[in-house]
């Protein structure tokens, strides 16, 4: 048990923040909200700067073109990234975090050639095509349905809440290839070129007025079969392996944003701090952030000593999606009246009210809250399935 | 950075389970209700080496460090053990006999006295009572008190008196405000230890039982309204003892951490995760939960004990709340 940073990542952490330092300023501020294809470019170009720089794929091994490095220095890379105000590249998330590591684990050597280079250098975005409107929490019950035709599938179908879908390249996408197959053993997973007939794109507003989300209507899609990752009708399993991802070290960026936003606040608050229920309020909150945070810390231990990712990490999930929103309210309390009119949507108090609207998808997101209790009290506490 | 125990800490930590689990059997609690200090087990203790844990090995304690007396305490808590440990154990470095076990301690902080008298745990088992105060800590005999009056118990196996200090008014001074900040810190983290014990053991019992009970023909664990009692009992201490572990780690060896700040997130973490989880096994255990019988209520009882020391909840709340306006400049 050692929390402290070794002296080799405290050497890390100097290297990182002084490239910070120069390159964040220098690459100036994003372009306003709902101008997609002007994010695409903005976020597109600060992951090829990542890149150039070495700073892309820290995690991924070395032989697919990442980084390679310890747990520990990730850890030190998000602190210095959070704290430098660098940009959240939020476009190439999937690539990064799901179809890249996917690939890795599942892919064939071409499509591993092929793609896992243009994720890193920010030349391809990719988004995902997983929930259906039929299909949410019960993922496995999708329908989107994939026939063969040759060396081609067809698809047809309907994906929803696909993440910057306007303005993907490529879509990880999960279809059903055998329909009378337990549903379970049916699905293949694909790689969807999202530029082609056959694929119709729709942003979704959200209730925070923006449009992250997208539905994909499939009407006659074509996928070469050499785009299929994973034997046919084995994707449940391909995808068990991109969910895993989900619930690994990523979490570590959540927290160190919500560490962030509280401080954030309690600045804001000032004057108001006086007050002692508020100053309890906001410290029962900074305790559960110093939770989360040791939380993560033994997850990545955990997860790195055995590969596998740590069973905590539906704990972590359920802890800092409600903490999220917790926080993110007590910005509105804090803004009292000012909340119901601000200057402008770059406002620090618009942003407030941004963040608070937006923290509703946190309990919803990447498996509601209501799913991860389930996980919790099945895989780990050993609860019987059903009900 | 690394978190995770190593070989000698697990070993510790079940050794003690068991030897908590043998001379302390939470089948035989009935045995414990009222019960004065058992002196055989507390000779126990002090031969084991959990008095004598945080004492130096050349001044013939354990020498271990914080971390390992974390998990110690956890099984303390975990097993329901009577008695004053905790403050025997914080004593031992200035009490001669504490970490022997020839000694008993137990402890206030100053200001937990109304108009001169003090509620005190084990009151009446006592050799020694410390008093914290911020500047220094005091010691009394107990033999130069008046004897303590007799509480009526929240916690069956903490027997309480309300103690005159006024009485006395000279006790020795046995440490300075550095010492005294010393023993809050590691007081507050274990009892942080011990409450998370707590925790623990309310969600083995509630999912032991969630599991077994069966209503409508299923274990009443298959549904999801249980289910979900359980998983928030999991997160609230797996929080709890993340922080608890850290927080020992942390006042070991501070680094760029604060570890006031450390113990007092600890500390409220595993109060809400020890209160909050034995109120969810009452529940999860139905009418048989609402019995004395049953451990929750017992588990539920202690966590209040010790929730009242060592800054409740509230208290590290609000300490946080002040620390973080002023670190943001506020």
């Amino acid at each position: 048990m050692d929390l402290r940073y070794s002296d080799a990542d405290e050497a890390f952490r100097k290297e990182v923040r002084s490239w910070l330092d120069d390159a964040v300023p220098a690459y100036g501020p994003p372009p306003p909200p709902g101008d997609w294809s002007a994010r695409r470019a903005y976020d597109t170009g600060w992951q090829r700067q990542l890149h150039d720089a070495g700073y892309a794929g820290l995690s991924w091994p070395t032989e697919y073109g990442g980084r390679g490095l310890p747990a520990s220095q990730q850890l030190v890379f998000l602190e210095e990234y959070a704290a430098s105000g660098a940009p959240y590249v939020g476009i190439n998330f999937v690539g990064n975090a799901h179809a890249g590591p996917t690939l890795m684990a599942e892919g064939t050597e071409e499509q591993r050639r092929y793609h896992l280079p243009r994720i890193l250098r920010g030349d391809d975005v990719w988004c995902q095509g997983f929930s259906e409107p039929g299909a949410g929490s019960d993922l496995a019950s999708l329908r989107t349905r994939a026939v063969r035709e040759g060396d081609e599938y067809v698809v047809t179908g309907q994906k929803i809440w696909s993440t910057r879908a306007q303005v993907a390249d490529w879509c990880e996408l999960l279809v059903r290839t055998d329909p009378d197959a337990p549903k379970h053993k049916g699905i293949t997973w694909l790689i969807l070129d999202m530029r082609q007939p056959g694929v119709e794109v729709r942003p979704m507003r959200t209730m925070d007025g923006e449009s992250h989300f997208c539905e994909v209507f499939l009407d006659g899609a074509r996928v070469p079969v050499a785009n299929r990752v994973g034997a046919e009708n084995d994707g449940w399993r391909v995808t068990n392996v991109t969910l895993r991802f989900e619930r690994g070290t990523a979490f570590a960026q959540h927290i160190i944003t919500l560490r962030s936003q509280l401080r954030r606040l309690v600045g804001m608050a000032r004057g108001a701090m006086g007050d002692a229920g508020l100053r309890r309020r906001a410290g029962r909150l900074d305790a559960r952030v110093e939770g989360l945070w040791r939380m993560t810390q033994r997850c990545v231990t955990e997860a790195e000593a055995s590969g596998l990712p740590s069973p905590l990490g539906s704990a972590v999930k359920l802890g800092y999606s409600e903490l999220g929103q917790d926080i993110a309210a007590l910005g509105m309390e804090l803004l009292g009246r000012r909340a119901i009119g601000t200057d402008g949507p770059d406002s620090d108090d618009a942003r407030i009210v941004h963040d608070y609207l937006w923290s509703f998808q946190y309990t919803i997101a990447a498996g509601t809250s209501q799913i991860q209790r389930n996980l919790v009290a099945e895989r780990i506490l050993g609860m019987p399935k059903g009900r | 950075m690394e978190f995770a125990l190593d070989e000698a800490q697990v070993e510790l930590q079940q050794t003690v389970a068991r030897f908590c689990a043998d001379r302390f059997p939470l089948d035989a609690l009935a045995a414990r209700e009222g019960a004065p200090v058992d002196r055989a087990a507390w000779a126990e203790l002090a031969a084991l080496g959990v008095l004598g844990l945080l004492l130096p090995e050349d001044d013939g304690g354990s020498g271990l460090g914080p971390l390992e007396a974390v998990l110690v305490f956890e099984q303390l808590g975990a097993h329901l053990v009577p008695g004053p440990m905790l403050w025997t154990v914080l004593a031992a470095p200035i009490i001669q006999g504490a970490a022997r076990g020839d000694v008993v301690v137990g402890g206030i902080e100053a200001s937990a006295t109304v108009d001169g008298a003090a509620i005190v745990e084990h009151a009446a088992d006592l050799d020694v009572l410390l008093v914290v105060h911020d500047d220094a800590i005091v010691a009394h005999r107990v033999d130069d008190l008046a004897p303590a009056e007799p509480l009526n118990a929240l916690d069956p196996s903490t027997p309480v008196g309300r103690v005159a200090l006024d009485a006395h008014p000279a006790p020795d001074r046995v440490g300075d405000g550095h010492a005294s900040l010393r023993l809050r810190t590691l007081g507050t983290v274990l009892s942080a230890a011990l409450l998370t014990g707590l925790a623990s053991r309310a969600l083995e019992v509630a999912r032991a039982h969630a599991l077994e009970r069966q209503q409508f023909d299923a274990p009443i664990g298959s549904f999801q309204a249980v289910k979900h009692l359980l998983a928030d009992m999991y997160v609230a201490h797996g929080l709890a003892q993340s922080a608890t572990y850290a927080a020992a780690a942390v006042v070991h060896d501070p680094g760029n951490d604060d570890p006031v700040r450390a113990a007092g997130a600890a500390k409220l973490l595993a109060a809400d995760a020890a209160i909050g989880g034995a109120s969810t096994a009452i529940q999860v255990l139905g009418g048989m939960g609402f019995t004395w019988e049953m451990l929750p209520n017992h588990l539920l009882k202690r966590a209040w004990v010790l929730h009242s020391a060592f800054g409740t909840a509230d208290d590290h709340a609000e300490h946080l709340g002040a620390a973080l306006a002023a670190a943001v400049g506020g």
